[in-house]
């Protein structure tokens, strides 16, 4: 008989409850398997009513974040076998602050929206033709933006973020870090059109730099440097718009690129 | 499904990748250009919707007393696949995996689900995505059964020469009423470059050698 592990996971059916409660199963404990394989594993064989998302098994879909032992995971990076040993189980909700749909299913659309207010693509004054050829950019130039580039909006930085939990109207870690990711591209001039959202007292000034976004990011993307970075060059752009009115706009960015 | 044919024979996984952004970009725009115009749907379509509304309850949702589960079909529909119409096939090996799928398509009618809810119901999109597996599975093997010659991608080990005079045509796969497939076939059209042979080493030096 192989060894087994417990695993507790949250239920929540609308059309059922009015609460969440918790349904303990036991499943294999495979040395290579991951919190989402023991999902998987009850779906298939104990209970197919369970229900979460996920798609690529990889880390790059970011889509099987959950709460894994109180603590934002990729659930398909997450070995169960660093669970095992005391014998108490492993506890699989799902993403803290967020409302939840159905079980281990969060409703995302509030950060859907928030991400489009930031405008997370090149915004060009003037396009070049076809004709004209590639926007070319050196290796210095593509390594200002490359870290905030790999975010696949998993969020669990949202789920570790004590500011977004305590204000939900918080734009967040993710939104904020793809737009600098935007803002900090040489081919891009779209800063001036992002700072309408991102210098509000929503935007950047409600990160208190608590820092746990960074930590939980599964992508290295450090969400919480791309926020200390751009409080920076808010500040500077506003005392600008006081002392020369006419210069305010793209140039702090522009001249960081 | 789509057959943009800028591949040929060659279609493997991410070959495909200039379909789907390009295609896949001018399909997009081209849907939502005409979903502007259209006009409410026609009491026809609401009549079939509520008919696939109906068959999804019957045959999913409300039925009781099926005995298979998803994960035991798609399994043992994987294993067929793979080895009846993987990276080699035959015509013994192609009929194997036919005469399978044909009965994970009989047993997938004794299905049994879990989850009744009309909440996120994972499991019934599971049904659904294995009903058009088994379906599209069957279409491959069918049209590789068809195709007694090797091209590209698809390698024939007891035909293994390119046979240009019967097959330099794209396989088209339709349902027949009864449920069975039928094959036509349509000409390749031929632009810059002709089919030739796939040819690797020595081989391809003496052939660039006679092309000059």
């Amino acid at each position: 008989m192989a060894e087994t592990i417990s695993v507790e996971v949250a239920r929540y059916s609308p059309e059922r409850d009015t609460e969440p409660s918790s349904q303990r199963y036991d499943v294999p404990l495979h040395k290579d398997w991951v919190v989402l394989d023991a999902l998987n594993y009850i779906k298939d064989k104990m209970d197919g009513s369970l229900t979460f998302r996920w798609s690529c098994r990889m880390g790059i879909c970011g889509s099987c974040g959950m709460m894994v032992n109180g603590e934002p995971k990729l659930t398909c990076a997450t070995f169960l076998s660093d669970y095992a040993g005391d014998g108490s189980p492993v506890r699989v909700q799902p993403l803290r602050y967020f409302p939840v749909i159905r079980d281990l299913v969060v409703e995302i659309t509030d950060f859907m929206n928030k991400l489009q207010s930031v405008k997370p693509w090149l915004i060009r004054g003037d396009e070049k033709a076809v004709s004209e050829g590639e926007y070319l950019q050196t290796p210095e130039q593509l390594d200002r933006y490359k870290q905030f580039s790999m975010c696949i909006n998993c969020l669990l930085c949202y789920a570790a973020c004590p500011v977004y939990g305590l204000d939900p109207v918080f734009i967040g870690p993710a939104a904020i870090a793809l737009a600098q990711r935007y803002n900090m591209d040489s081919r891009d001039e779209g800063a001036g059109e992002r700072m309408d959202v991102l210098a509000q007292h929503e935007g950047i000034w409600g990160c208190t730099f608590v820092g746990e976004c960074t930590k939980v990011c599964p992508k290295h993307v450090d969400p919480a440097g791309a926020i200390q970075q751009y409080k920076l060059t808010a500040t500077i752009e506003r005392f600008k718009s006081f002392l020369m009115p006419w210069a305010a706009g793209n140039s702090e960015m522009e001249s960081a690129k | 499904m789509a057959c943009v044919s800028i591949n040929g024979a060659n279609r493997l996984g991410s070959n495909s990748l200039p379909e789907l952004l390009v295609f896949g970009a001018r399909a997009g725009k081209a849907a939502a250009l005409t979903s502007l115009e259209q006009k409410p749907p026609s009491e026809h379509v609401i009549a079939q919707a509520n008919d696939e509304k109906r068959r999804l309850e019957e045959q999913f949702l409300r039925k009781t007393g099926g005995r298979e589960r998803i994960a035991t079909i798609r399994s043992e529909m994987h294993q067929a696949v793979e080895s009846g119409a993987g990276i080699y096939r035959t015509q013994d090996s192609l009929q194997q995996a036919a005469d399978k799928l044909q009965e994970l398509r009989e047993r997938f009618r004794n299905l049994s689900l879990d989850d009744h809810s009309l909440t996120f119901n994972t499991e019934l999109l599971g049904a659904l995505e294995l009903e058009f597996m088994l379906e599209v599975g069957s279409a491959i093997v069918a049209s590789a059964l068809h195709r007694t010659e090797s091209r590209g991608a698809h390698q024939r080990t007891d035909f293994p020469a390119r046979d240009d005079r019967n097959f330099l045509a794209h396989a088209l796969i339709f349902r027949s009423p009864d449920g069975s497939a039928r094959i036509e076939t349509t000409p390749v059209v031929i632009t810059r470059w002709p089919p030739g042979e796939r040819v690797y080493g020595v081989k391809s030096e003496v052939k660039e050698v006679a092309a000059r």
